[in-house]
């Protein structure tokens, strides 16, 4: 089956060129059954795909094409060449994928997430009328993207993936296009994501510069092994991580994501939630041998992760557009997951990385599912009172909510309590308590999303009325989404928590791909009081997040007396966090009005003096042209003649 | 007594490829004679022979040989130059389908003299014999001769025929001199004794071999359209039908290159390398500058055309010039990506051209492409991705071939050269992009071409060279690897 995980990028492909190129010859039913089709294929091929590389790997080896390294558990495809410059040492980069247990899991939540979310788009995009197949097409072109970007075994291959998703998540955005702040809105997240692609690049050229491979098993090889130096690896390290604080939106090139919500709300759950953004941490766990060369290279990265984890959940708490407050708690999930990575629990990020693509997921069709009952409605403040009107959306948000929040045993719960033990554990206590409050503002944000939507009298009496839960085609993917919240956290028990036993399956099965076995260095159960101390701070974790939910009970239901006073107090506060502390401004004045004026006076420059060597020079060549053609008489005697002087001095030249 | 006869060992599958064309050839041509009316029919039969030779050649591809005591070579150069002669050959064909609906002047001879003169392109590539590849070049421009002036009641088809004949002649009288010296000087048409007598010769004799070189030299010049022998370049493609001046502008062009290599590699590789590196460097410069400056006045879109071969002739000197495995590699990949962007330019010319009502053609004017864009937006692009792959952006095939040729020139020290190809490719986008403005950018201030809605075949010509030219660009690998064996 390995030998085929070529194919699993390629169905989306394919899908996406039929519903793409054929679309306008296609009914609606079947452009949909086609895209969900390619997807679902890939994703059975995944699952496959999977099963051989857990199983009796030695029996796959000595297929055409695939090298298996046993030990590592990895398999490469080479699938065909494509760039060869220069002889030994040159440029080489094949189409070559990787499948290791890091990748099986990333392709595993893409297209299983993907599927989901292509069946949910059915019904959200019922009354589309002419992007319909578009939508597919472009959907489609995003799950191979991503499919690329997290098999491609050298680097070249996961930066035609990287540009692909944030082409496709650019086309997307902008999906309304005849909208002005939509299109603007695609804008800003491609030019955003530029800088950041900007640093990737230069990283992949620095590395390739320092250890002279870009394949990435020789490269992590050679990092691991000291072939790097420490200073070229540290340069590598943050150039590289400045890509993925752009395409995972850290602090501060986050204002993207926001922005983001303008595309149509499954694009948002797929891409601006569950897969894309989580590139940057895929990548930086992949190259975790790398970033490990030099310490600072890893404290950037949780530095920044942790900083944006606090400072989003502050954001969230104050927006009243609910897609703007899911994407603020993605930009601080995210932070999460560059925290764990950053403590050197790889293992831990990528466990959080799935669980939350299974719950964020789930809160965003939940969200779009309740857009989609109210006719476009986004505020909150118009919302209220949907629970008996929406129970199976209810459910799967409150689900969804829980596991956000943290609440033992909902899929959050564990994943962040393992990044919040590693950083504890490794003995980082500022980045820890900065997490810690950030989980308790999680789970108060999260807590008012759903009291707001669901409790509490309608807003918006007539809106209300009108609501209707979502079509099946939409309800079951919900459903199943909420479903995995609830139980999607059991592949990772902790140790302390698995009553002697061991069910933390997913940090074994990672082990061998991750740099260190993905266990944060010096965090291993046993220092610092052992599996007591960790069901000590899992459940002061609990705790805190307790206190966020009846806080917003408190505020939102309850309506205590207390709890009033607090939003008054903070009313200033709030007020900025509504604004997100003016960021957009900020830059606006700080960067994008001096690169305007830097724009104008070079303009002037280039007019005045480049633009008029240039003229000279072409209008010299156009009067030397113009003079030529005088030779070209049109008289054959002529033009003998001109043959016959040519022959005349190639003999000059050619006789000694 | 019995009497028996032994047969000499006669390697007949060497000339498979070429008896296939030349049997098709005569086939359709006495088609001709009776059967008038299926002019499509004798398009596809064409076809179908050229591609029936594609495979006899690639046949030969695991077992490279010589045969007929050096008159015929198997080998892997031999066998992409035919190839990519066979492409330039299919993509005439493949416009002239729709082409010759349009002009009823055109007989159906048509595609059995291409195919004459594309047998003559394959003889002319895989030889080491100068009297063999005398015979596949006179095999391959007679029937240009003709084709060209097929339409006997347009006057600039008769004019061009007669232009191309005349200079064609003369060329050819310096090229057989040339051959005659060198057979005086060292007794012998194969390259490898010339070669070899080259580099024992002395005083008179070496100097007898030296002028068969110049003369040979200028012959082939005229072929591939160097200048000071360009001349007639721009007045016959201006008048020759479209699919015409397609094939002389693409299939005489790889030809003509792939021979000037093995002759020069082979022959004169050791005695007389600084002889004609030194003229070629000349030629290719002046080349390089005539083409790009004389193009850039052009109003003419076939002439416009017509002067860029002649700029693409400079370059490809080039690498003829650097004299490495690399410089013909990079000259090989170079004629491919050639042969498809400018046979796909020609055809869109063919596709939206046509004669007028008083016999004078339209289509040719960059004037009637204004707003191509806007009124057949497939074509349009067409147009625009082969001007961007002519000027040599990315992501076409004539930016790598581009790419690989100045990076030759470079690792063979002639960087003075390269930075003159470089400079020459800027000149050369400003005219190639004059066009794309046209197609794109400019709204048509008169009445636009009414252009027949073309036929299925008609786009695969165009579908098939805009499909090469991407492939070319995207993934180089696809040809580096073939040209990467040991070419000869």
């Amino acid at each position: 089956v390995i030998r085929l995980l070529w194919l699993v990028p390629l169905l989306p492909f394919a899908g996406a060129a039929v519903v793409g190129l054929c679309g306008r010859w296609l009914s609606r039913r079947a452009a949909a059954g086609v895209a969900c089709a390619s997807v679902a294929a890939a994703f059975a091929l995944a699952l496959g795909a999977t099963l051989a590389l857990s199983g009796d790997l030695a029996a796959q080896a000595g297929e055409p094409g695939v090298e298996i390294d046993l030990a590592a558990r990895r398999a490469v495809v080479h699938v065909a060449d494509w760039i060869a410059v220069g002889g030994e040492g040159g440029v080489r980069a094949p189409w070559r994928l990787l499948l290791d247990p890091l990748s099986a899991v990333m392709i595993l939540v893409v297209t299983g997430v993907g599927a989901l979310i292509h069946l949910y788009s059915i019904g959200y995009m019922a009354e589309e009328e002419r992007g319909f197949a578009r939508y597919f097409a472009f959907l489609n072109l995003f799950v191979g993207m991503m499919l690329l970007l997290v098999l491609g075994a050298s680097l070249p291959v996961l930066f035609v993936g990287w540009e692909g998703v944030g082409l496709c998540s650019y086309l997307l955005i902008g999906f309304y296009y005849e909208k002005e702040w939509c299109a603007d809105a695609g804008r800003k997240a491609f030019i955003v994501n530029r800088i950041g692609d900007a640093g990737f690049l230069l990283g992949v050229v620095t590395l390739f510069a320092a250890a002279g491979t870009l394949e990435i098993d020789a490269l992590l090889a050679r990092a691991a092994s000291g072939g790097v130096e420490r200073e070229a690896a540290l340069a590598a390290s943050l150039l590289l991580f400045v890509g993925a604080i752009g395409k995972s939106a850290q602090i501060p090139l986050y204002v993207w994501l926001p922005d983001a919500m303008a595309g149509p709300t499954p694009v948002s759950a797929l891409i601006h939630a569950a897969t894309m953004v989580t590139a940057g941490v895929y990548m930086v766990c992949r190259l975790g041998a790398l970033f490990s060369v030099h310490p600072l290279a890893l404290g950037v990265v949780a530095g920044i992760g942790v900083a944006t984890a606090l400072y989003a959940a502050t954001i969230a708490c104050a927006q009243t557009d609910i897609k703007k407050v899911l994407a603020y708690s993605t930009v601080s999930q995210l932070g999460y997951m560059f925290a764990g990575a950053g403590v050197g629990a790889f293992g831990a990020a990528i466990f959080h990385l799935v669980t939350h693509a299974l719950f964020k997921a789930a809160l965003f069709l939940g969200a779009g599912s309740v857009i989609h009952a109210l006719h476009g409605e986004q505020e909150m403040g118009r919302m209220g009172g949907l629970r008996d009107r929406m129970p199976i959306t209810y459910f799967t948000m409150v689900f969804g909510a829980l596991a956000l929040a943290g609440i033992v045993p909902f899929a959050g719960f564990f994943s962040k309590d393992e990044i919040l033990w590693a950083a504890l554990g490794g003995g980082h206590r500022i980045l820890w308590i900065m997490a810690l409050a950030g989980a308790g503002l999680t789970a108060f944000y999260v807590s008012r999303l759903v009291l707001r939507i669901f409790h509490g009298e309608p807003g918006d009496g007539a809106l209300a009325a009108r609501a209707h839960e979502s079509p099946r085609v939409m309800a079951w993917p919900l459903a199943a989404l909420g479903g995995l919240s609830v139980v999607g956290g059991l592949i990772g028990v902790p140790r302390a928590l698995s009553m002697g036993g061991d069910w933390n399956r997913i940090g074994r099965w990672l082990a061998p791909a991750l740099a260190g076995g993905g266990h944060a260095a010096g965090g291993r159960a046993g220092s610092h009081g052992g599996a007591l101390a960790e069901i000590g701070a899992a459940l002061l974790s609990l705790a805190v997040a307790g206190c966020g939910l009846y806080l917003a009970w408190a505020l939102y239901e309850g309506r205590l007396e207390w709890a009033r006073r607090i939003p008054e107090r903070l009313a200033p506060l709030a007020a900025r966090a509504r604004a997100a502390y003016a960021v957009d401004d900020l830059y606006e004045a700080a960067v994008l009005r001096p690169y305007a004026a830097l724009c104008a006076w070079a303009r002037r420059i280039d007019a005045g003096a480049v633009d008029g060597m240039v003229n000279g020079v072409a209008k010299t060549v156009e009067i030397a042209g113009h003079f030529g053609r005088y030779l070209q008489t049109g008289f054959v005697r002529n033009y003998a003649l001109f043959l016959l002087l040519g022959a005349a001095l190639i003999l000059y030249w050619v006789l000694p | 007594v019995s009497l028996s006869i032994t047969w000499p060992a006669v390697d007949w599958a060497a000339l498979v490829p070429a008896l296939v064309l030349v049997v098709g050839a005569s086939g359709l041509l006495l088609a001709a004679a009776g059967a008038r009316a299926w002019r499509r029919a004798h398009g596809y039969a064409a076809l179908g022979t050229l591609v029936l030779a594609a495979c006899a050649s690639a046949a030969g591809w695991q077992t490279p040989r010589s045969a007929f005591g050096g008159m015929v070579i198997i080998d892997h150069f031999g066998i992409l130059a035919s190839c990519a002669a066979y492409l330039a050959c299919a993509l005439a064909i493949l416009m002239s389908l729709t082409y010759l609906e349009r002009e009823p002047g055109i007989p159906p001879e048509h595609y059995g003299l291409m195919l004459l003169s594309t047998a003559g392109m394959g003889l002319m590539v895989s030889s080491l014999n100068l009297v063999a590849i005398f015979v596949g070049l006179e095999l391959l421009s007679i029937p240009l001769y003709v084709m060209a002036g097929l339409v006997r009641t347009r006057l600039e088809a008769i004019e061009a025929s007669m232009k191309y004949f005349l200079l064609g002649a003369l060329a050819t009288c310096f090229l057989i001199y040339g051959i005659a010296f060198l057979y005086g000087g060292s007794g012998s048409f194969d390259l490898e004794q010339i070669a070899l007598a080259l580099d024992h010769a002395k005083g008179a004799r070496s100097r007898w071999l030296l002028a068969g070189l110049g003369l040979l030299l200028v012959g082939m010049a005229f072929k591939v359209a160097a200048a000071p022998f360009h001349f007639w370049v721009p007045d016959v493609y201006e008048g020759s039908p479209v699919p015409v001046a397609s094939f002389m502008a693409t299939g005489t062009k790889a030809a003509a290159f792939a021979a000037l290599v093995r002759v020069l590699f082979v022959g004169f590789g050791a005695g007389a390398l600084l002889e004609w590196r030194h003229a070629l460097t000349v030629l290719a410069i002046a080349t390089m500058a005539i083409g790009n400056l004389l193009a850039l006045g052009q109003t003419n879109l076939k002439r416009l055309l017509a002067y860029s071969s002649v700029a693409h002739a400079g370059y490809l000197l080039i690498g003829v010039v650097t004299f490495t495995s690399a410089g013909v590699e990079s000259l090989l990949y170079y004629l491919f990506a050639y042969v498809l962007m400018t046979g796909g330019a020609f055809g869109v010319v063919a596709l939206s051209s046509g004669a007028d009502p008083d016999g004078r053609e339209r289509g040719a004017e960059i004037e009637d492409y204004v707003g191509l864009g806007g009124r057949q937006p497939v074509l349009g692009l067409a147009l625009c991705l082969f001007m961007l792959a002519l000027a040599g952006i990315p992501p076409t095939g004539g930016f790598v071939a581009k790419f690989y040729l100045f990076r030759a020139a470079v690792e063979a020290d002639l960087i003075s050269l390269a930075v003159v190809g470089v400079l020459n490719s800027v000149v050369g986008a400003v005219y190639y992009l004059r066009v794309v403005v046209a197609v794109t950018m400019r709204q048509p201030g008169r009445p636009a071409l009414s252009a027949a809605e073309p036929g299925a075949l008609a786009c695969a010509c165009v579908g098939l060279a805009m499909a090469g030219t991407l492939l070319l660009g995207i993934y180089p690998g696809v040809l580096t690897r073939l040209s990467a064996q040991p070419l000869f």
